[in-house]
């Protein structure tokens, strides 16, 4: 059971499923967007990566080209909605380097990691990538000095969002669900 | 094989590796905390670069940024940005650190003297 596998859906319910999994990332880019973090946890470049949460699952259960897609479409709607051409670039730097934590595991470490540890390093990966794309933004390597707490607060916040996806993942194998 | 929803050893040791990668990025940071040479404040921003030392007293606005350097250290008294991160991060006395801000692309940080090439301002 704790082996969960696959789901396949009908071409018209993968549709449905993906985007109704899209939007409860947005709603979870919105909880992001109005919690004053930066108050609290004043690190440049830092996002609790909420949003991952569901995007996990349905890279792990539906499909990669499912995940891809739905992480596409959530950045560019949330940044239309709550952002920035500059928090665009930010924002589609970090899911790339997520989507590609994700596609490497699943092809060489599956069997090791569950979402917890999936979470833990696609959110380091999302930070470090962030902070690339703001050296890059400012001219500057000054972003980089940091990388060390950046790193150490992705351990936290990525257990957080592969609690989630772990829960989320659970549902999808309710009969009733689908 | 397919993605376990149950924490396993392997969730652990990526944890455990990223948490040491931290640590060996703190104390290759903190080396330079230890270094007694002189140090400078580096600012950068759109169109914007400079140098003041570490122990003069100027206050200063750069886009929006106002960057205040007293007493050997620095900090941003207040921002045009939203998030105010740049403000929060408080004060920085050491080389290595540095506060920036996003939004407004500027980045200040602390170097050591020797390390550098370009002197203004």
């Amino acid at each position: 059971l704790s082996m969960s596998k696959m789901i396949s859906l009908s071409p018209v319910k993968r549709v449905v499923t993906d985007g109704m999994l899209c939007g409860t990332a947005l709603m979870l880019s919105y909880i992001e967007a109005v919690i004053p973090l930066g108050a609290l946890i004043p690190l440049p470049g830092f996002k609790l990566g909420l949003a991952n949460a569901a995007i996990m699952p349905v890279f792990f259960r539906i499909g990669a080209a499912d995940g891809i897609m739905v992480s596409l479409v959530r950045v560019v709607i949330s940044t239309m909605l709550f952002g920035s051409a500059a928090s665009f670039i930010y924002s589609i730097c970090g899911a790339a380097a997520a989507i590609a934590v994700m596609w490497l595991v699943k092809c060489f470490l599956v069997s090791r990691l569950s979402y917890f540890g999936v979470g833990m390093l696609s959110a380091a990966f999302h930070n470090m990538a962030q902070c690339l794309a703001a050296s890059f933004v400012l001219g500057s390597t000054a972003v980089f000095s940091y990388i060390p707490v950046l790193l150490a607060v992705s351990v936290i916040s990525g257990s957080v969002t592969g609690m989630i996806s772990a829960l989320c993942s659970r549902v999808f194998d309710r009969r009733s669900f689908l | 094989l397919f993605l376990s929803d149950k924490f396993k050893i392997g969730d652990a040791v990526a944890g455990g590796i990223l948490l040491f990668s931290a640590l060996l990025g703190f104390i290759f940071m903190s080396a330079s905390f230890f270094d007694s040479g002189i140090s400078d404040v580096e600012i950068i921003a759109p169109d914007y670069e400079a140098r003041y030392s570490l122990d003069s007293d100027v206050e200063l606005e750069v886009n929006g940024v106002k960057i205040v350097i007293e007493s050997g250290s620095v900090f941003v008294s207040d921002s045009d940005c939203d998030d105010k991160i740049c403000v929060n991060t408080g004060r920085i006395s050491h080389a290595g650190q540095s506060v920036i801000c996003l939004p407004k692309k500027v980045s200040v940080r602390i170097v050591n003297v020797e390390d550098d090439i370009i002197v203004a301002g």
